[in-house]
């Protein structure tokens, strides 16, 4: 099972927070081929997946995460919830730092450095979503298999 | 009627500007069933000379015929914490303290003398306001900034507590009040009791016995609507929780930075005896041996940001590092 957390917490301004992935749909499509997905994450979100849970207490997502093959996110909650459970999982970077906020123990998946923002601390609102600095679906899914995540 | 052969006691009224309802609170002295052997008045407003006036000629009358002496000391305006100060070091064994917007029931000060055994600092009665109590409060200090004040409430029993607030009996001369306070003294009846506390005497409130505020929007430390008064004396409390052994930790920030400080969290526990954890998400330290607060409790008194401090040491290494340098743990 892999469970996906595919957003990030939604912005004051309603705008696509800047570290949303563009292409869950087509991911999920080929992720899907793999392993059976679990979508977690808050009600309203997209659905991207037959199986959602949404407004999970905190226990029942460590429970989940625990029991999990792998799980993949942005860079939200999650990679900080699952670094205190001591479970690797993979995270889709694009302009926030993965050196600053994600850990090592994880596949951190960046596309390049050139499109991390310059002020990494200031709030998301004054971010722009730069659909640019993500990876493709392709790269992510060569990348888990490289990493031995899927076969 | 006065205690015969036993200690002192100093009924200590700070006023400014409150000659309308000061008279209420000078009756329900003479009403007392045990009456102090001293009443003084701190005037910190206009010093007007009260003999003059019909009400305060009777009240000072009857302050005679009740054999309570008084005295009326023109202050100097520094507040209600300078002129308690004062009275703390007059020589008397101990003090009541009543604020000039309030009525005492005719019991008060026998009952808070029955609870003056030996160990015991200080005693409180409830202190409400007809018409608003508060259920709810300890008076332990780790609940001071999110929970009502156990005065607020009247017949709830008698507690023993860290801190105390309004009017209370207390034995004077063991510790001073904190004069580094601006006028409006704000906290100055928390940090004064608590120092008693870590004396070691014990601090006791008895809610069933009353004290009614008549909160007035004018005078006293109302006099003062400066927001940064507060703010300096805030300062000045958060200083001393610090001297006191305690840690202030404020987490404004999302639920993936609380799981990232939670890394740290233990060696500060190991570190810190005391701690006031404010906090968005307190599900995610339900495993720690720690009280949270709503972090709107605290983010005044200690605005900390994990965020304000990376940006100012252009920070560029990981956020569990950057909390693990701001709190001074090794990881």
């Amino acid at each position: 099972m892999i469970v996906l957390s595919p957003y990030s917490k939604q912005l004051r301004t309603k705008k696509e927070n800047p570290k949303n992935y563009p292409y869950w749909k087509e991911l999920v499509d080929k992720l899907g081929k793999f392993n059976t997905i679990v979508q977690i994450g808050v009600k309203d979100e997209v659905v991207l997946v037959p199986e959602c849970r949404f407004n999970m207490p905190l226990k029942e997502i460590s429970a989940i995460i625990n029991l999990c093959d792998f799980w993949v996110s942005v860079d939200n909650f999650l990679p900080h919830l699952a670094n205190k459970l001591g479970k690797k999982g993979v995270v889709l970077w694009s302009i926030s730092d993965p050196k600053i906020f994600g850990y090592k123990q994880n596949v951190n998946i960046l596309k390049d450095r050139s499109y991390l923002r310059e002020r990494q601390f200031e709030i998301w609102e004054q971010a722009e979503y730069n659909i640019d600095a993500f990876v493709s679906p392709t790269v992510v899914v060569e990348r888990l298999k490289i990493e031995g995540l899927i076969k | 009627m006065a205690i015969k052969g036993g200690p002192t006691i100093l009924c200590s009224i700070s006023t400014k500007d409150r000659y309308d309802i000061l008279p209420l609170a000078i009756q329900s002295v003479c009403s007392q069933t045990l009456t102090p052997d001293k009443l003084v008045i701190f005037d910190d407003g206009a010093h007007k000379d009260i003999r003059e006036t019909d009400t305060y000629s009777y009240l000072l009358k009857l302050l005679d015929k009740k054999k309570i002496l008084w005295e009326v000391v023109f202050s100097n305006g520094k507040g209600q914490h300078h002129n308690h100060q004062l009275a703390n070091r007059m020589g008397f064994d101990l003090v009541w303290r009543l604020d000039d917007d309030e009525f005492a029931e005719h019991d008060v000060l026998e009952t808070l003398y029955s609870h003056m055994k030996e160990g015991v600092g200080a005693v409180a009665p409830a202190v409400i306001m007809p018409g608003g109590e508060y259920k709810g409060g300890t008076n332990k200090l780790e609940d001071i900034f999110h929970t009502p004040n156990l005065q607020w409430a009247s017949n709830q029993g008698v507690f023993e507590v860290e801190h105390l607030y309004s009017s209370f009996l207390y034995r004077a001369g063991v510790v001073d009040f904190c004069t580094e306070l601006s006028p409006v003294a704000h906290r100055e009846e928390t940090i004064f009791s608590y120092e008693l506390f870590r004396k070691g005497y014990k601090l006791i409130v008895d809610t069933d016995v009353v004290i009614y505020h008549y909160r007035q929007k004018t005078g006293g430390i109302r006099s003062h609507n400066n927001e940064w008064l507060y703010e300096h004396d805030e300062g000045v409390f958060k200083k001393r929780l610090i001297e006191w052994g305690y840690k202030l930790i404020t987490l404004n920030c999302g639920l993936g930075d609380h799981f990232a400080f939670s890394n740290v969290l233990p060696k500060i526990i190991e570190n810190n005896d005391k701690i006031i954890l404010g906090c968005c998400y307190p599900e995610v330290f339900e495993d720690y041996k720690i009280k949270t607060i709503p972090v709107g409790a605290i983010e005044k008194v200690n605005p900390e940001s994990v965020y304000a401090w990376m940006t100012l040491n252009k920070w560029n290494k990981s956020i569990v590092e950057a909390y693990s340098k701001m709190y001074g743990v090794e990881l």
